[in-house]
């Protein structure tokens, strides 16, 4: 276990931004688009370009005694982090262990027989991982934590434990996904 | 069975893609400063690098060699690469759109990774069958992802470190590869692989 990590910590956090308020709800865009951070070639650079930001719907209020979220406001949101890895380990290294055991077990009858095989288990994981997915799909929606403080973007602004005591950390509230055409 | 454990040891950890064979540098220092990014990271690597290797053994067993057009392999391995990681987009977005939204952003990324040009090269090189080169691609790829989560827990220590102002940032980040690389080092001969 990294010892880093505070076992309450149980939310991979990032930041989205407030792109448009529709009476008693408003759309977040997820802030970062880019594996990197932004360095001197961004301009030049692919890796952030090719993806549409993610959006999602979620009540306008963050708490009875806070005030309204507004067009432009930067929030912070969080994904679960075990969810995270479990989705992600389902997805990536179900359909391969099933595909390289489907392989080693018809290897000896050739390389067509291999390739078959190989193709047939990298489908059946694919399946079974959607399946699975289907799961803990809830689990991986992300929550609002509240307003990003002015210079959030930096770890180094992360509050710490005294500040986190004096401001009550907000009630998460949960998002709705938009789902994509 | 115990070959199969050899190949796994030998191309995991003796012949680390990253620390033995200097290949797939830019996205080991570039995304490891996060245990997260790293295991998203080393995740997708691993099954886009696994299963571009078995397309590329089939496109030069099936295409290459039989039309003596092996000096196409490098352009055509790119192609067979980009596809891979295009399909590996659309089935990730197919299996779970929230993970998509989370860790799909990495994924633009491993198109660029030279390890997965170099492994396919060396691979199909090696003239292994399509089961060996298969397993020779998850070995090398699961030892990007052992070093890419290993590094990110030691840059997530290194970042409370007392790092002496020149150092800091990318410079201790170096040093840190180079001694990990030397401690790999120790694992030569290992398996006689």
């Amino acid at each position: 276990m990294n010892m880093l990590h505070d076992p309450n910590d149980r939310l991979v956090e990032g930041l989205a931004r407030v792109v448009a308020v529709d009476g008693s709800e408003v759309w977040l865009a997820a802030e970062q688009q880019a594996a990197c951070g932004s360095c001197a070639t961004r301009s030049a650079c692919g890796s952030g370009s090719t993806k549409p930001a993610a959006s999602w719907r979620t009540p306008r209020t963050l708490g009875p005694d806070q005030t309204p979220l507004a067009l432009g406001d930067l929030v912070r949101i969080g994904v679960d982090r075990d969810a995270l890895t479990r989705a992600s380990l389902t997805a990536y290294a179900l359909p391969l262990v099933t595909m390289l055991l489907a392989t080693a077990a018809l290897q000896d009858a050739g390389d067509a027989a291999a390739i078959a095989a190989a193709l047939s288990g990298l489908l059946a994981g694919v399946v079974l991982a959607r399946l699975l997915a289907r799961r803990w799909r809830n689990a991986l929606v992300p929550l609002v934590l509240g307003r990003a403080q002015a210079s959030a973007g930096s770890s180094c602004a992360a509050p710490g434990p005294t500040a986190s005591a004096a401001v009550p950390r907000p009630i998460a509230v949960p998002v709705v996904q938009q789902r994509s055409p | 069975m115990q070959d199969f454990l050899l190949v796994l040891l030998g191309t995991a950890i003796v012949n680390n893609v990253v620390l033995a064979k200097f290949l797939g540098l830019c996205p080991f220092m570039g995304t490891s400063s996060r245990l997260d990014t790293a295991i998203g990271m080393g995740l997708a690597t691993t099954f886009v690098l696994t299963l571009s290797t078995g397309f590329v053994w089939v496109a030069e067993a099936l295409l290459l060699a039989p039309l003596e057009l092996s000096f196409l392999r490098t352009m055509t391995f790119i192609l067979v690469i980009a596809a891979v990681v295009q399909f590996t987009e659309m089935v990730i977005r197919r299996i779970s759109p929230p993970l998509y939204e989370a860790l799909g952003v990495y994924l633009p990324l491993i198109t660029t990774n030279c390890a997965v040009l170099g492994v396919a090269l060396l691979t199909i090189q090696g003239g292994y069958g399509f089961g060996a080169s298969l397993l020779r691609g998850f070995g090398t790829a699961a030892g990007f992802a052992l070093v890419l989560v290993i590094f990110a827990g030691l840059r997530e220590r290194l970042a409370l470190a007392d790092v002496p102002k020149a150092f800091e940032g990318a410079p201790i980040g170096f040093v840190t590869a180079g001694i990990l690389s030397l401690a790999f080092l120790g694992f030569a001969g290992l398996g006689g692989h």
